[in-house]
Order: C-alpha cells, then structure tokens, then sequence
C-alpha cells in the first residue's frame, strides 16, 4: 500500500513538473516559398520567437517582417517596403492552442493547431496540421500551412502580378527549451 | 556615313552597358559585407542591459541600425544551418543579443568560445524576448584577456 502511494506521489509529482513549465525556442525558422513561371521567390527567418505553455498547450509566435533573408536583395526591398510594409507593422505574431495536446508523450505525435494569425494588421484563423517531437526532455515543433496574399491586404502592382503566386506555401520548425520568466 | 555607323555603335554600347546596369540592380544578391562600415552606435558590455531591458534605452534604436556590440558568449549554435552568437552582458540572463552572422567567418567562430569577450558589428532588426541582428561581423575577439 506504502509503495503504491509513492508511486502515485511520484508520477503526480513529475507530470505536474514536466506540464508546469514553459518552453522557449528563441531561434525558430519560418520559410516561404512562391512558385510562379516567371520566377520562384523564398525567404527564411531564423530568429523567430515561440513560446509554449505546457500546462495547457497554448502556444505564442511573434517574428519580425524585416528578418526575412532572401537570395536577392531587390525581393527584400519590394517585400519590406511595397508588399508587408515592415516599418508600419514590424511583427507578424500567431496566438492559439495546441488541441489535444499531451506533454508527457515521447516521441511523435500530430496534432492541429488552431489559433489566429496576424500580418500586415489583418488577422486569420488558422488551423495547421503539426509534427510534434518529444525526445530527450526537447520538444521540436514543425509544419507548412498556405497562405493566400488576398487575405493579408497585401496589394502587388499589376506589373509584378505575375512574378508572385497567390497562395504562398510557409514552412515553420521550432526547437524548445525550458523557459524561465 | 561614318559618323553614323559611329554613332550607331556607342548607341549600342550605351544601350548593353544600360542593360549590364540594371542585371546588376536586379540580380545583386542580398549580401553586403558590413564590417567597413560606420558604426553609428557601439554598445559596450557594462551597458549592454542599459540598452536591451524592456523599457529603456531599445527605444532609442532604430531598425536597420548598423550597431557594434560588445558583449560576453553566453552560446554558439548552428541552428537552422546558420552560425548564430549568442550574447549576454555582465549577468547570464534574458534579454540576450542573437547575432546571425554573416557567411565566410567559419575560421573565427572555430576560435570562439563560451564567456569570451567579443564585439560584433550587425544590422539591427528589432526587439522580441531578445534583441535581433543580422549580418553579423566579428570585429574583435578576447577584448579583456
């Protein structure tokens, strides 16, 4: 009986550890990707913040516009200046809930992450199907989503229409650490 | 006649030199090596957190700011493919300075390591739990050994 009660001490006291924490990764990439005949445009930031609440699975991103590094410096400059008007609105943040989220799981699970995001002042609700890994006390979150262009207000001259596919495809991966505020 | 055909070929050595010009513009890549570059600010490790704290001094700097920075190596990492510095001040804690470094120093960072006093010339792009910079340059390496 003694060592039953231990037992059930134990396990409450390690999960209520691993699902009272929060996790940090402070260098998560974001990549886009347009695909058009006349040319294909990609950019990647690597400084893309994210953090995770373990206790209920809500989880944070906020990355900064003018971060995004691409092959050419001219994508740059339309992209910051024309397209997402990085000066006037320097984040793009995403705010939701990892739905039926189990911390204590090892290994590989997919799970939907419904939440709303925001660029460009315009915010979406999104729903992104999620690879998460949890291995050796790390979690790795990663996915793609689409995004349409219309969506964000992002108005491109008739000139350039072509140049720039309407839906964009963006790739995201995050690695974890514990977080202490 | 042949101050026509003259004519005619610097009009046409105008137009494909024209032509080079604007490839160039268009094609350049978005690379630019920094390091020759006026620093308009250099933050030094004793007020480091002066600048980085919430609330304080951040607000002074202005995105795209070419900034040297003096700080101490709380982290080398290569995450994402890409060689990162993280900095710290006097104290190991948040806000931290990330430092994308630009490509072709491979040689420096091998020399680097964690506590080393280093200055960093780079590109400021904005402020999240820490402060962000791209296309980083090391200028010095072991300032107070």
């Amino acid at each position: 009986m003694n060592k039953f009660i231990i037992l059930v001490c134990f396990i409450l006291c390690t999960g209520y550890h691993v699902v009272a924490q929060k996790i940090i990764a402070r260098q998560g990439r974001v990549a886009f990707f347009s695909y058009t005949p006349v040319e294909n445009i990609k950019a990647e930031n690597n400084q893309v913040l994210s953090i995770i609440d373990l206790s209920n699975g809500s989880i944070a991103v906020s990355m900064l516009m003018n971060a995004f590094i691409f092959e050419k410096a001219l994508m740059r400059e339309h992209f910051n200046e024309s397209y997402v008007e990085s000066d006037l609105y320097p984040k793009a943040t995403f705010v939701g809930e990892i739905l039926d989220f189990d911390p204590l799981l090892r290994g590989e699970q997919t799970r939907i992450i419904k939440g709303n995001f925001t660029m460009h002042d315009v915010s979406t609700a999104l729903e992104i199907k999620t690879k998460i890994d949890y291995i050796d006390s790390s979690y790795e979150v990663s996915g793609s989503f689409e995004a349409m262009v219309n969506d964000y207000e992002i108005k491109i001259p008739p000139l350039l229409a072509g140049n720039i596919a309407k839906v964009i495809t963006v790739d995201f991966r995050f690695e974890y650490e514990p977080y202490q505020e | 006649m042949k101050k026509i055909q003259k004519k005619n070929i610097a009009l046409t050595l105008l137009v494909v030199l024209v032509g080079i010009l604007f490839w160039w513009y268009i094609d350049r890549p978005d690379r630019h090596n920094y390091i020759n570059d006026r620093t308009l600010i250099a933050i030094s490790v004793d007020n480091l957190s002066d600048y980085f704290e919430p609330n304080t001094k951040i607000n002074t700097l202005e995105p795209e700011q070419l900034v040297e920075i003096e700080g101490r190596i709380k982290e080398i990492n290569t995450l994402n493919g890409r060689h990162t510095i993280l900095l710290r001040g006097r104290q190991d804690e948040s806000p931290y300075i990330i430092c994308d470094m630009q490509t072709g120093q491979e040689k420096e960072l091998k020399l680097l390591k964690e506590n080393d006093t280093i200055k960093v010339k780079g590109v400021f792009k904005g402020f999240l739990k820490d402060a962000v910079f791209l296309h980083c340059t090391i200028t010095h390496h072991n300032l107070h050994e």
